[in-house]
């Protein structure tokens, strides 16, 4: 065994198996790090994250193992090769033994990129992300050992980039036009699951079923073991070497859901609320914990503020949106409900304190009726009583945490703006208590669906 | 013209030829019957691009560079006839797929992307040889095509993916520009790095 490690050393480091491996390495951990905001705090996202920048470390692995198939015909050794007593699957062992470890670790690399980005933030560790992330390291072993077999039997230069753009093409580009054409997830074919290529859309609560994992690696570890018997054995054995392969696929396709949603799931776990264990109480889904710290402040500022209101909230939730009103979905009277804050509030420019105060005073107004009978009015209303709840003079002040200004005020006009800004001030302008009476009485008539209430507040500018 | 014939087949530009014109077909043929759409995707059209300036690429050398170098040519004039030679094969497939049902469109992004994959062929075959020429312009362009890369305001991701970004947009087209000047300019002054037999 010692004597093989040695080889199996001499062969990595004389071969271009390291070459191979930086070339997936460095650029999927590049990737990472230009896309933190699309995991950050979440582990499943890493993995998934990873598992996209499979669409480039797949073809250059193929390409790579092609280019280490061709060695012995580049350098013109198969006749002296073909004279020695050593099997040729004694030869390629250590260079594919080598070959799998290099690119297993170059994804790992891509994978520890990220994790900076989600260690000691996320409270919840999805087990998925293990599975996720075994299976991505598994197809680059694939990869690598059908490239080995590919470039040897056909050891021509040309194969090459033909081989790089025909996997890019089944694995990754073909999948993402079919996504891209399609309505929903479930108008996309299941098979599109066989490829280990990342092309769904994964919500934060939501987690891939084992069984995707396990068809995945039954296909995987077919087509492995048929690169590499291809890779050692002579014509004889071609037959027999596709049979893992082939059984593989067969397998894998038996476990296909019957439709590509079935392939997600929500995950119980990922949506235990994390509340705030000091003041109105603030919470967050489980997988969302990392969000908690930054959100409490502004979120306990309004909800201190609607105290003064009776029988307004007094705890704000996420939940999860209404897939037909695109709003959040209501819980119980006391409680303000509002959607993953990060993917709502938080640009390139960070986390717009403003705009999530704006959501949680929209959400708390919202009217208790069809909205289809309410007024543009009535929205300018609850921007005032928005930028009151967070004690801002104006629709365009940010607030004292942001520095940039976003009051979600783009969806307003100038004279809109300077409409409410008029009612801003002229309420401030009232007596502490007549002000709260006045926003109290806003709030009742909105529970009755009374959307005329904001006309008094709007006349308050006009006056 | 027999000079002519004996250079085109020792670089196996016919085989070279062969798969440009196959990678282009193949895309639209794909495109034509999966999508209604008469343009092809620009992933799909910049992928079919790349490997034709790929293989295109496996011919701005030969064998044995060294042999080559003492003959008594003009080496450089040649080398940057054979790269224009390769641009005109690649702007006029990319004409070509107009007569079917699928387009490469808009032409000034086709031409941008045909002209910087091109130069950045070029500038790894001066680099890395002609066999792996290909290599940066693979790696480039799978980058772009990443589910998430795609037209950007940030100038920074602009220039990262620029195959993939929209006609007009400066970094992509500059970025373009500098790959296909530097490529060509050094492919046409030093060639092929020189390699014992």
């Amino acid at each position: 065994m010692t004597s093989l490690n040695r080889i199996i050393g001499i062969e990595t480091r004389r071969s271009g198996v390291v070459p191979v491996a930086l070339l997936v390495a460095v650029p999927a951990a590049a990737l990472m790090i230009a896309s933190t905001s699309y995991y950050d705090g979440r582990w499943l996202r890493l993995a998934v994250a990873v598992r996209t920048v499979l669409q480039l470390a797949l073809p250059l692995v193929v390409g790579g193992g092609a280019w280490l198939g061709m060695r012995e015909h580049r350098h013109h050794l198969g006749e002296l090769l073909a004279s020695t007593p050593r099997p040729r699957a004694g030869r390629i062992r250590p260079l594919a033994i080598g070959l799998a470890g290099l690119v297993a670790a170059a994804y790992l690399a891509g994978f520890a990129a990220g994790m900076p980005f989600v260690l000691g933030r996320a409270g919840y560790f999805p087990v998925a992300t293990l599975s996720l992330t075994a299976v991505g390291a598994l197809s680059l072993v694939a990869a690598g050992w059908l490239g080995l077999a590919a470039g040897r039997a056909l050891p021509r230069l040309i194969v090459i980039p033909v081989l790089v753009v025909l996997t890019a093409g089944l694995t990754g580009i073909g999948p993402m036009l079919v996504h891209d054409s399609s309505f929903d997830v479930d108008s996309v074919p299941p098979a599109l699951w066989l490829t280990p290529v990342w092309t769904f859309t994964v919500q934060d609560f939501e987690t891939v079923t084992g069984r995707i994992g396990l068809l995945q690696t039954i296909a995987l570890l077919g087509l492995a073991a048929t690169g590499l018997l291809l890779a050692s054995v002579g014509r004889r054995g071609i037959a027999p070497a596709l049979v893992p392969a082939v059984a593989g696929l067969a397998g894998a396709a038996l476990l296909l859901p019957a439709t590509s949603g079935a392939a997600l799931a929500d995950d119980a776990r990922a949506l235990v609320p994390r509340c705030t264990d000091a003041g109105p109480s603030v919470c967050v889904i489980a997988v969302h914990d990392y969000q908690l710290d930054e959100i409490t402040a502004p979120a306990q500022q309004v909800l201190t503020r609607l105290t003064v209101v009776p029988g307004a909230p007094t705890r704000a939730a996420e939940t999860m949106m209404d897939d037909r009103s695109g709003l959040p979905v209501t819980g119980p009277a006391d409680t303000i409900s509002f959607t993953d804050a990060y993917a709502t509030y938080r640009s390139d420019e960070g986390f717009s304190v403003a705009a999530f105060q704006q959501g949680l005073a929209d959400q708390a107004f919202a009217p208790d009726c069809d909205v289809s009978t309410i007024e543009d009015d009535y929205y300018l209303g609850v921007a005032v009583v928005g930028a009151w709840l967070a004690g801002a003079g104006s629709l365009l002040e940010p607030h004292p945490d942001d520095n940039f200004g976003d009051r979600t005020v783009l969806i307003w006009g100038p004279d809109e703006i300077d409409q409410a800004d008029r009612a801003i001030q002229a309420l401030r302008a009232l007596p502490e208590a007549r002000q709260t009476a006045l926003v109290g009485q806003v709030w009742t008539m909105t529970r009755t669906c009374r959307p005329e209430a904001m006309a008094a507040l709007m006349a308050l500018g006009k006056a | 013209m027999r000079w002519m014939t004996l250079y085109a087949r020792s670089r196996q530009v016919p085989r070279s030829l062969f798969v440009a014109l196959a990678s282009v077909a193949l895309a639209c043929l794909l495109w034509a019957v999966f999508s209604d759409d008469p343009t092809v995707s620009d992933r799909l059209m910049t992928t079919s691009v790349m490997l034709g300036a790929a293989v295109l690429g496996l011919t701005l050398g030969t064998v044995d560079e060294e042999l080559n170098r003492p003959a008594a040519h003009h080496w450089p004039r040649r080398r940057a006839l054979h790269l224009l030679l390769a641009l005109g094969v690649l702007v006029a497939l990319a004409l070509a797929t107009r007569l079917g049902p699928a387009h490469f469109e808009p032409f000034p992004v086709v031409l941008r992307n045909v002209v910087g994959l091109l130069g950045l062929t070029a500038l790894g075959a001066v680099v890395l040889g002609p066999d792996l020429s290909w290599l940066g312009a693979a790696v480039w362009t799978l980058i772009g095509v990443l589910p998430f890369s795609g037209p950007s305001p940030d100038v920074l991701t602009q220039a990262a993916t620029w195959t993939v970004q929209t006609s007009g947009t400066t970094a992509a087209t500059v970025c373009a520009a500098v790959l296909a000047v530097a490529g060509a300019t050094a492919y046409t002054f030093y060639g092929c790095p020189e390699r014992a037999a």
